[in-house]
């Protein structure tokens, strides 16, 4: 490992005790090997004594990578440590000084482009580029050359027997191909399904496309832009644009200076696969547009300012009917004080006409506001305490197409906290929420208070656990809710309140070849309503991993819950155990499943199934496999017999395929 | 010959389902009226209390419950039934789980009067109960938007055997009431069976208006084929809560995928700030770390992108982010992790499953 730590001091100092935000103490002391050259003093520089606290693994790990970029950088007068990215990867790590410079030997070899290198001086929470420069690897220009292609599938083809008497034979083909050029300026993937099974169609075509995407990027001297059709992965805040996956074309432009952003898209409302609608656009009942800009008023502070919006026609969630809408909004991003106050602020106007200018609902204007902010309040080297703070008013029908997992019809008042130090951390949340928030005034009108734990403690942190324990690693956590009506207009229905508690417990261990765990879950309903429904439960989970490291792997799972409910007190219990043998390694391999589950509720329906292959690895990346299996009650499906069985021999072929350079 | 008929009189008499003397004499449910959100679906547990007067063993049923009112006519509760050995009068309970359409809420919302309907055969008759829907802000619990996908942001995927694989369910619900789902899996296709079984339970209470992440277990990756993954809403679900959500399907491919690697710290959906510290198992082999962040969609193969990595040497098993990597992280609303071994060629070795981060302390903070 090495650090580099730079103090303007004219006394070459041991500092054995710094800090550094990639030092792993915990293991610098249990590696017994390491050394540490200290105290190595530049006099390069006039009248400036720079030291350097240069500390090297004993691995020699600095050295290894083949490649090596040197940077040239004034290191006069500077205090505070150093940090170097190249395109974004952190590899500080792999940094040693040179004469009028630093010199980076990457730990992996970097394919053939051109990369920008970033070197930073911080010091706490605060950090300044002091270098840049881009670098060639490969003898590429300004942009390398060379195109990588890669297909991964596995196709098969098989005949299976159901209890003797039906016969059916399938074939299926799936996979996925990449191609991606070595600047990085071109990636395309696409996956497929074929298949002569119905059910397992992906939208009712026995040959059809998954997902895909093609994007375009394009470094300029004052911008960058990136043009994506296919997938989408957009967010832009978290109103108007966000968490939206779907088919579409989206285009980025962000100027090199990182002040100024633009995106814009269009996009399928709805999730869909297949090979219809490629662009995601075709349908306008079933589409959105939108954008943003987001703009840095000043590089010294970290404060953003954007606009969002989105228009559309659709159906946003579970709703069976087409709406129309837009929706527009500002976003605020920030923080100060060295990064440890942090903050957003979003507010959205939208205006939704749910049935699409039918005769019908009237459209309706709504309003959302969000704000949040949060503050390290402890930030040691080992500890830290955060505390945060959120108000959330979304009116009710708030609706954004490009942000369909919104939930609306609430106020929200929030705190939290986080708590991490080496062996125990935790974190904890408390809300208020007030229902019907802008809803009608013939509705009720509910409070509900949340207030959540969960955590974990390391009782092993900075020790060596006995050998045969393995690592443990105690769980926790707890979750109250509290129901309460405040208001019931003359139509209403009557209060539901209710207190709900849950708390578990439990312990999981890892070992390099086994692991397990065993969580105890308690739940208790108390239901106020006029017409009680309380329910009470106590639940065990275990599981069990084991391997012997060469032939054979084990799973199992098993879980027993006790539930009362106003029906009566019964027990579920489910069970599971996979199991696979390398009989002959490379060759023969059996493996078994085994399912296993009993409801105890009214009305459930209970099954158990067995199945077992023997695969026979007869050429490269080619198998026979021999399958049988057997099944009854609710895993008996499909025929009409239960239980019913099976036998099945298929053929299957995995296709690896990459091929650069062309 | 007389006595063969008086034989087959017996018989038939014994053979009968209802014999004569069965009455229903009062039927009763809870909660009535139900109360549903104006948007989205409703899972609704209702339960009946069925009183019945009768001097031979009985079997109470009903054959199904019907939600009708102006253009819908659905069938989402089931059957139930029950043997009745005991002469005289008992009041026997039944648990019954539906969905309730967002079609019938509809109707509902315009004005129609919509009942969910069911009628109880004693063998001299039907007595037929209705219970009414009604509007409220809250109510049973709704479904408004469910988006069940991979945890890498894809809606199918292609993985390599053994390689870490989950789904995750984003629910956006309203009302209040139990969520009990068993997470199922049915495959490989064809050398295992169609039958979707349990590999996990969810079991929880959700209140209010709200977005939860729901993350299933590992998903079975350790045989090649094709497999369907799903979330079906509690063991004493009806057949029509089965479409409730979206079925994904995965193939495993044979090729075998670098090692599993294993997480320690932070857990799935914790915030990450400037302490926290990322750690996880050492890889024999490994020449290099890499600790990686995404966007939304990340580490699937045909979505997403880096915004930022850590590179640390092949003995590192945990490191903290730097100032500048962290507001990189931040700023680009980085929502994925993982850690990926190399050897010293740079080829993958191990790789860990993606982990989602948390939005921040305070920032979108939802069960």
């Amino acid at each position: 490992m090495t650090l580099l730590h730079f103090q303007p001091e004219n006394v070459a100092r041991q500092t054995e005790d710094f800090f550094c935000w990639a030092c792993d103490r915990a293991s610098l002391s249990e590696k017994p090997g390491s050394e540490f050259q200290m105290g190595r003093t530049l006099n390069a520089l006039r009248g400036t004594a720079v030291i350097a606290a240069l500390l090297i693994g004993g691995s020699g790990q600095a050295q290894q990578g083949g490649q090596s970029i040197f940077v040239p950088v004034d290191l006069t007068g500077l205090a505070g440590d150093l940090g170097v990215e190249v395109d974004g990867i952190d590899m500080t790590e792999f940094v040693s000084i040179a004469d009028g410079g630093i010199v980076i030997a990457p730990g992996a070899p970097l394919p053939p482009g051109t990369y920008e290198v970033v070197v930073y001086l911080w010091q706490g929470n605060d950090y300044e580029v002091i270098a840049s420069m881009s670098h060639d690897v490969g003898g590429g220009g300004a942009g390398g050359s060379g195109t990588e292609l890669a297909v991964t599938a596995t196709t098969e083809a098989g005949v299976r027997n159901l209890n003797g008497e039906d016969e059916n034979t399938m074939a299926r083909s799936a996979g996925e191909v990449e191609v991606t050029t070595v600047d990085n300026r071109l990636n395309a993937g696409a996956a497929w399904l074929a298949t002569t099974e119905p059910d397992e169609e992906l939208d009712g075509r026995p040959v059809d496309l998954g997902e895909y995407f093609v994007e375009w990027r394009h470094f300029g001297q004052r911008a960058d832009t990136t043009f994506r059709m296919g997938n989408q992965a957009l967010e832009y805040d978290r109103l108007m644009v966000a968490d939206l996956t779907r088919r579409g074309l989206s285009a980025g432009i962000a100027t090199t200076d990182g002040r100024v952003e633009l995106g814009f898209f269009g996009a399928q409302v709805s999730p869909d696969l297949g090979g219809d609608n490629l662009a995601g656009l075709n349908d306008a009942d079933d589409r959105a547009m939108g954008g943003m800009v987001v703009f840095t008023p000043s590089e010294a502070l970290d404060f953003r300012i954007g606009l969002a919006g989105v228009q559309g026609r659709g159906d946003p969630g579970d709703l069976l009917q087409t709406g129309e809408g837009a929706a527009a909004g500002l976003f605020v991003r920030g923080s100060f004080d060295d990064g440890r106050t942090r903050y957003l602020l979003d507010f959205g106007v939208a205006r939704w006409d749910e049935d699409a200018e039918l005769a019908g609902a009237e459209p309706e204007t709504t309003r959302a506001a969000l704000f949040g902010i949060e503050r390290d309040m402890l930030l040691e080297d080992e500890r830290s305490l955060t505390l945060g703070f959120a108000v959330e008013h979304v009116d009710t029908g708030f609706v954004s197409l490009a942000n369909p997992s919104l939930a609306d019809a609430r106020r929200d008042l929030r705190l939290t906290t986080i708590y991490d130090s080496g062996p125990l951390s935790f974190s904890g949340m408390l809300e208020h929420q007030t229902t019907n928030v802008n809803g009608p005034a013939d509705y009720e009108t509910d409070h509900i208070v949340t207030a959540e734990i969960d955590g974990s403690y390391f009782p092993y942190h900075n020790g060596t656990p006995p050998a045969w324990m393995g690592t443990p690693e105690v769980i926790f956590g707890a979750a109250l809710i509290d129901q309460r009506r405040v208001e019931t207009p003359a139509m209403a229905p009557d209060p539901a309140d209710f207190l709900s508690l849950e708390v578990y417990g439990g312990l999981v261990v890892q070992h390099d070849l086994w692991g397990w765990s065993a969580t105890y879950t308690y739940s208790d309903f108390d239901d106020q309503a006029a017409v009680p429904a309380d329910l009470v439960s106590h639940r065990i989970d275990g599981t069990l991993d084991w391997s012997d490291g060469e032939k054979i792997d084990m799973a199992l799972n098993a879980a027993v819950t006790w539930n009362d409910e106003p029906l009566g007190a019964f027990y579920d219990t489910e069970f599971g155990l996979s199991l696979s043998y390398e009989i002959v390694p490379g060759k023969w391999t059996a493996s078994t499943e085994v399912t296993w589950y009993d409801y105890g509720a009214p009305g459930a329906v209970d099954g158990a199934s067995i199945g077992a292959d023997l695969t026979w690895s007869f050429a490269p990346a080619t198998d026979l496999i021999f399958s049988g299996g057997w099944a009854e009650g609710g895993d008996a499906v499909e025929s009409t017999q239960d239980p019913e069985w099976f036998v099945g021999l298929m053929l299957r072929h995995q296709t690896n395929f990459t091929r650069g350079g062309f | 010959m007389l006595r063969i008929r008086f034989l087959l009189v017996v018989a038939s008499l014994f053979a009968m389902p209802f014999a004569a003397g069965a009455t229903v004499t009062g039927v009763s449910v809870s909660p009535d009226p139900i109360v549903v959100n104006e948007r989205g679906s409703a899972l609704v547990t209702l339960r009946w209390r069925v009183e019945v007067t009768t001097s031979l063993p009985v079997t109470l049923e009903s054959a199904s419950g019907t939600v009708i009112g102006g253009p819908v006519a659905e069938t989402p509760g089931r059957r139930l039934s029950k043997r009745v050995s005991a002469a005289g009068v008992s009041t026997h309970r039944f648990s019954d789980r539906i969905r309730i359409s967002r079609a019938a809420i509809a109707a509902l919302a315009s004005g129609s009067t919509v009942v969910y309907q069911r009628s109880w055969n004693d063998g001299s008759g039907a007595v037929v109960e209705n219970v009414a829907l009604t509007l409220g802000s809250g109510g049973e619990l709704s479904v408004r938007n469910a988006s069940l996908r991979f945890d890498d942001g894809s809606y199918y995927a292609i993985v390599d055997e053994g390689a870490p694989l989950a789904a995750v369910l984003r629910l956006t619900s309203a009302g209040a009431g139990r969520f009990d789902g068993i997470w199922q899996v049915s495959g490989p296709a064809g050398t295992g069976s169609a039958a979707f079984r349990p590999v996990g339970r969810v079991r929880t209470t959700l209140a209010g208006s709200r977005t939860s992440v729901i993350e299933s277990p590992a998903l079975p990756t350790d045989r090649p084929g094709l497999y369907r993954v799903r979330l079906l809403p509690g063991p004493s679900a009806g057949a029509d809560t089965a479409g409730t959500f979206p079925i994904l399907t995965y193939v495993v491919t044979g090729a075998a995928g670098p090692d599993a690697l294993g997480l320690l710290s932070p857990a799935p959906g914790k915030a990450v700030t400037p302490s926290t510290r990322f750690s996880w198992d050492g890889v024999p082999g490994a020449s290099l770390y890499r600790l990686e962040f995404f966007r939304a969609s990340g580490t699937g193969g045909l979505a997403g992108r880096r915004v930022a990595a850590v590179d640390l040497p092949g003995g590192a098993t945990s490191a903290r982010l730097k100032p500048f990597t962290f507001d990189r992280i931040r700023r680009a609303d980085a929502a994925l992790w993982r850690v990926v071994a190399l050897d010293a060629n740079g080829r993958p070795v191990a790789a860990s499953p993606a982990r989602r981060m948390g939005g921040g302390a305070s920032f979108g903070a939802s069960r």
